[in-house]
């Protein structure tokens, strides 16, 4: 089993705490505020560093792990390339761009980040801004009983965003640390490992029309 | 010429030595290394874990207590977002120019400088404001091809000296700033009005500080803002652009901070709320 990582479990339960204590300190460059925290503060900054640095590390593996199960797959049916983002940012979201194998220069993003307050992995997909643009990529994709594709405002996305996984990373019973990363990434990338050529161009396609 | 074979085998021998070793065992020892870079142990974890939940169980007990002082006209409870309504929620242009709005005290909304002086404030550690002269606040003010979002200048008193001032907002919702962006805008800060005291402000959905800069603006998120807004709020009632800055309070809260709003208290971050709800002017006790 490759684990989640515990930093990771831990964090995402503690999601609220951990943003407010780790995150928004790191990302505005300034130490956290522990008034109303009881403990050794020195000790607490400390702690807290640890864990954060370490979530931020196994979520980037696990997102890394998902990247490159698509990326192999879609290699075969298009041209893709990684979307490198700067900063602390980069651990929790992973984003490709992807065009058709003929050369064309229309594309659409895919990308999975994790969501810490939800506790969840999203897998996104996005062709072009607006409502409109959402109800063209579900018909692209194909809409079915049972499609995971979901609109924007499931999670309050932006519009024009579609959503193609919603996967829970928190293990069942409340106490456990230790949870399996490859069912998560498999999951997370399974609706792609199903697009074929065909839907390529015609999401590639979406990105143009206006 | 025939180049001599020592020559050809010390050169091969000088590049293979250029070239990084990553063989297996280079790749075994660095995920080896990775591995172990300081994390927690499960004890570590249960501790900080223990601190973390009774942390959260106080401001919950706070949260429950003070949430009946906030009065029913409050933003919180607005269901109403500003920009919504012209499916602008998240468009950085509407957000910029209604902020400029509500901090020009030469605005028709009758709130005066209140809302400046606050930020101001809050942009400056606290330092109290006794007076304020403001010359011009202007949305997208152009500069040498680009746009500055809110550009304010004018003269702030303080310790009863009077300072001058120039304030520059740059606001982003969902995109990354521009390369050299905010060295450029602080750079032209600089050489146009370089006699000021120079507040520059980076607001973002997270109040992230930007990678690119070198730390002469202020990172401000849009909940932070909200914060500084809200102070106070109740003083502005009568106002005529009391129920516009509601509105405009309630789409930030909404649609950029994704807050329930109309208000859901057990689906928000318990300690962002409590920091609202210090905001919350009590109603006094009658006697």
């Amino acid at each position: 089993m490759n684990s989640l990582g515990q930093s990771l479990v831990f964090y995402l339960r503690h999601s609220d705490e951990m943003n407010r204590l780790y995150w928004h300190p790191r990302v505005q460059d300034r130490s956290p505020d522990l008034t109303g925290l009881e403990g050794d503060q020195a000790e607490l900054v400390e702690m807290l560093k640890a864990v954060g640095d370490a979530a931020s590390r196994e979520s980037a593996r696990f997102l890394s792990d998902w990247g490159s199960r698509i990326e192999q797959y879609l290699g075969t049916i298009a041209r893709n390339e990684r979307v490198r983002t700067k900063g602390p940012p980069k651990d929790w979201g992973i984003r490709f761009r992807i065009w058709t194998r003929d050369g064309a220069s229309n594309r659409f993003d895919v990308g999975l980040y994790v969501h810490s307050a939800l506790a969840q992995a999203i897998g996104w997909i996005y062709c072009r801004k607006g409502l409109e643009a959402e109800v063209e990529t579900l018909d692209a994709l194909g809409r079915g009983p049972d499609a995971p594709w979901r609109p924007s405002s499931e999670v309050n996305e932006d519009q024009g965003v579609v959503l193609f996984a919603r996967v829970d990373l928190l293990p069942k019973t409340t106490s456990e640390l230790d949870h399996d990363r490859d069912p998560l990434v498999a999951k997370a990338a399974a609706p792609i490992l199903s697009w074929t050529e065909r839907q390529i161009v015609a999401l590639t396609t979406l990105s143009r029309r206006r | 010429m025939a180049l001599d074979q020592s020559f050809l085998a010390g050169l091969r021998c000088a590049y293979a030595s250029l070239r990084p070793r990553t063989g297996p065992d280079f790749v075994s020892a660095l995920r080896q290394a990775f591995d172990s870079l300081p994390g927690c142990s499960g004890s570590d974890l249960a501790r900080l874990g223990a601190a973390l939940s009774s942390w959260r169980s106080r401001t919950i007990a706070e949260v429950n207590k003070r949430i009946k002082d906030i009065p029913p006209d409050d933003p919180l409870y607005c269901s109403i977002s500003l920009f919504a309504t012209l499916g602008y929620s998240r468009l950085e242009t509407a957000h910029t120019r209604a902020l400029a709005w509500l901090l020009d005290p030469k605005a028709e909304h009758g709130f005066g400088d209140a809302l400046l002086r606050r930020l101001l404030v809050a942009c400056q550690q606290g330092r109290n404001i006794e007076g304020l002269h403001v010359d011009v606040v202007k949305p997208e003010r152009p500069i040498e091809g680009r746009r500055l979002d809110v550009f304010a200048c004018g003269a702030a008193e303080v310790d009863g000296k009077m300072t001058p001032f120039v304030l520059v907002i740059e606001g982003k919702i969902d995109a990354e700033v521009g390369e050299r962006q905010l060295l450029d805008y602080a750079q032209w800060v600089q050489e146009n009005h370089g006699d000021r005291e120079a507040i520059l402000v980076f607001l973002t959905a997270d109040g992230r500080a930007s990678e690119e800069e070198d730390g002469k603006w202020h990172a401000l998120s849009f909940a932070d803002l909200v914060m500084i807004l809200r102070d106070g709020m109740e003083e502005l009632r009568e106002m005529q652009g009391y129920h516009y800055l509601r509105y405009y309070l309630a789409g930030v809260l909404r649609d950029v901070c994704r807050w329930p709003i109309p208000l859901d208290k057990d689906k928000v971050n318990p300690h962002l709320l409590l920091e609202y709800l210090a905001k919350v002017k009590r109603p006094e006790k009658s006697a």
